[in-house]
This record gives C-alpha cells, sequence and structure tokens, in this order.
C-alpha cells in the first residue's frame, strides 16, 4: 500500500474526477470538500500514514487554500506542514502570484498530463496504509 | 469636466465618485465572472481528457462522466445567459412575453419536497411564465444557499390587489448596509470567496419583477436570516 495523495476541492465533480484520473493511474487518493474536513481527518493521523502529496483549491468558502497551507506550516510543522503542496486556482494570475514558499501552482483548467505528472513524482511506496473510512 | 464621450452618455453632474465605484466593481466583476467560467469549464475539460488518456472505461463509468460534462455544460450556459440579461437590462432589450397562467402550479413545481409552504391555489398571473420562474429560482436558491441547511418557509397568497410570493430562511442574514446593495448589478453579501455566483441573479430578478410592475424587497437581520418578498399587482379575474 502506498500514502495517498489528498485532492482538496469543493466542487464536487472536478474532486471526483481528479481521484478517478490518479486511480486509473494506479495511485490512491483521498478527496475532501472542504479544507475544514482535510485538516480534522490528516491531523488525526499518525507520521507513519502521511499523504504523500496534497493538491488544495485556492478559491474555497470558510478556508481557502492559502489558509490551509498556513495552517498546517504553522500548526504541524513536522508532519503535515512538510508534505508537499499544490495549489490548484482559477483565478487570474495576479490574484496568487504570491505564492507560500515551495509550493507550486496549479492552474485551473487544469491539464490532466501535468497534474498526473506531478502525483507520481511526489507518490511515495510504503508498507504501511492509512485506513480511510 | 468634460470627458470624451464617445457613446454620447449624460456625463454631466455624474459623480466621480460613484464612477470609479462602478468601475471598481465591474473590474471586481470580471475577475470574478472569469473564475465562475472557469471552474466548470475545469471540469468538463478535465472528464474529456480523462476520456482522450483512455478509452476502454466500464460503461458506468463512461454514462457518469457524460453526465457530469452535461451538468457543467448547463451551469456554464446558466452564467452565461445571465451575462447576456445584464447586457439585454442595459440597452432596454429584456423583452416580457406576457401570457395568463397559473402560478400556484409553477411553484408548487418548483419546491423541493422537504420545503414548508403555504401555497394558495389557482393564483393566476398575467406575465412571462419563464422569466417568473427565473425569478422564484433565484430566490429559492439563494435561500438554501446562504440558509445554512435550515429549513425554508414559502408562501403564495393573494389579496384584493396584490399577489404575494415570500421566502424566508434562518440563514446567516444580510446587514442593512448590504440590503441596500444586493439588488446592484455586481453585488452579493458575501465575499466571492464564501460562495460561488457571479452577483447578477438579485439584479436580473428585480428588473424582470419591475417590468412586471412588481416590486421585490428584503427583510433581514444578522444571524436571524432573510424574508424576500415579491409583491405582483393583482389583475382581474379572468
Amino acid at each position: 500500500m502506498n500514502h495517498p495523495v489528498c485532492i482538496i476541492d469543493d466542487d464536487d465533480d472536478v474532486r471526483e474526477v481528479m481521484s478517478f484520473a490518479l486511480e486509473y493511474e494506479g495511485i490512491q487518493s483521498i478527496p475532501f470538500a472542504s479544507a475544514m474536513q482535510a485538516e480534522a481527518y490528516l491531523s488525526n493521523l499518525t507520521p507513519e500514514y502521511l499523504p504523500s502529496l496534497i493538491f488544495v483549491d485556492f478559491m474555497m468558502p470558510e478556508m481557502d487554500g492559502m489558509e490551509f497551507i498556513n495552517l498546517m506550516r504553522e500548526k504541524y510543522p513536522d508532519t503535515l506542514g512538510k508534505i508537499p503542496m499544490v495549489m490548484s486556482t482559477a483565478r487570474l494570475a495576479e490574484d496568487t502570484d504570491v505564492m507560500p514558499a515551495g509550493v507550486l501552482k496549479l492552474e485551473k483548467p487544469i491539464d490532466l498530463d501535468h497534474f498526473i505528472k506531478i502525483a507520481k513524482e511526489h507518490y511515495l511506496p510504503s508498507v504501511k496504509h492509512a485506513s480511510v473510512s | 469636466m468634460k470627458v470624451s464621450n464617445k457613446m454620447n452618455l449624460p456625463l454631466d453632474g455624474l459623480n466621480l465618485e460613484s464612477l470609479m465605484e462602478t468601475l471598481f466593481y465591474r473590474e471586481e466583476f470580471l475577475s470574478i465572472a472569469s473564475h465562475e467560467l472557469k471552474t466548470p469549464l475545469t471540469s468538463i475539460k478535465l472528464q474529456t481528457q480523462v476520456f482522450k488518456r483512455n478509452s476502454s472505461y466500464s460503461k458506468e463509468k463512461v454514462d457518469r462522466l457524460v453526465d457530469q460534462i452535461d451538468t457543467q455544460s448547463t451551469r456554464l450556459i446558466k452564467i452565461i445567459d445571465d451575462m447576456l440579461d445584464i447586457s439585454r437590462i442595459r440597452t432596454g432589450q429584456l423583452v416580457m412575453t406576457k401570457t395568463k397562467f397559473n402560478l400556484s402550479e409553477v411553484v408548487e413545481e418548483l419546491l423541493p419536497a422537504q420545503i414548508v409552504s403555504e401555497i394558495e391555489s389557482n393564483v393566476l398571473i398575467n406575465g412571462d411564465r419563464e422569466r417568473i420562474i427565473q425569478v422564484m429560482s433565484v430566490i429559492l436558491n439563494n435561500a438554501a444557499r446562504y440558509g445554512r441547511d435550515l429549513p425554508i418557509r414559502v408562501s403564495l397568497v393573494q389579496r384584493k390587489t396584490k399577489i404575494i410570493f415570500s421566502v424566508q430562511d434562518q440563514g446567516y442574514g444580510i446587514s442593512p448596509e448590504d440590503q441596500k446593495r444586493i439588488f446592484h448589478r455586481f453585488q452579493r453579501a458575501v465575499p466571492a470567496s464564501e460562495v460561488s455566483g457571479i452577483g447578477l441573479g438579485l439584479f436580473i430578478a428585480r428588473e424582470i419583477v419591475e417590468a412586471h410592475n412588481g416590486k421585490i424587497t428584503v427583510k433581514s437581520e444578522i444571524g436571524q436570516g432573510s424574508t424576500f418578498k415579491i409583491n405582483f399587482k393583482r389583475e382581474e379575474s379572468p
């Protein structure tokens, strides 16, 4: 089993098709409809079960992608804060020019090949598996 | 001060501050509209790319992808229709095709089963059926969107001189300042990042209601929810 790739996006269809595309490439994923849900789930994982990579949408209600990334880095600096993050965005380039350090930007509409390439590059094989309920 | 006026707009007396405000909201609108158009396009583009990458999916999966593309295309059309309506309103081309129809039946059809409603039967109105459905859908969708998933109450009653349609939610509520703004173009009571939509719905709704000599109003309190009310003048029974 492998460390999954997280997908956080409030658009149901986008989330579903991103997960499906990864699944088809043999990459396990965990989708979340909000940053709050993702934090609630991820913060309970022990380090050996942490995801390989997190895709998070920029524009979401309650907590946006930027807030989520900052929260992960401030609240969980040694665990979740160290996971590679990719922020997807449909906003105009100038709105998201200033990205947190080390965060990749994935422009919407998403190029599928590019998305899969990033996921493959970061997907970590492991013998342990985080159970998803 | 004379401003270059190629469109012969009556600029004399226009307040520079309000002009700047209009320009600011137009810029904001373009930014929101581009995001809203890109959201369904993101889904459609991903789905078609998934198809292109591999064509040997199960029939169930193919059906699911096609359904999603269909839904997202409809969403895209709705956004474009709203933008076209704005253009029609601006150029005075929003034409109403009025017929006499049973408004009670229309409202009953629009309501999801779980909504508490008090709908007087056989309320007849002379109006543009599709446009009135559009108005009521905007009001009902807003109640669902901002209503914090709490029960919504809908009523349709007729009095001696008027027909009253009202939708009451128990959602976030709208501040007195925002209540003045929400019926204007490109305005909404919550930031764009909180809820999707391009902020044209209530502006278009107001234009349609007024084209029927009606009036749309809101009463609201922060944290207590909102009540949107539409009054149409009642015409003589057929």
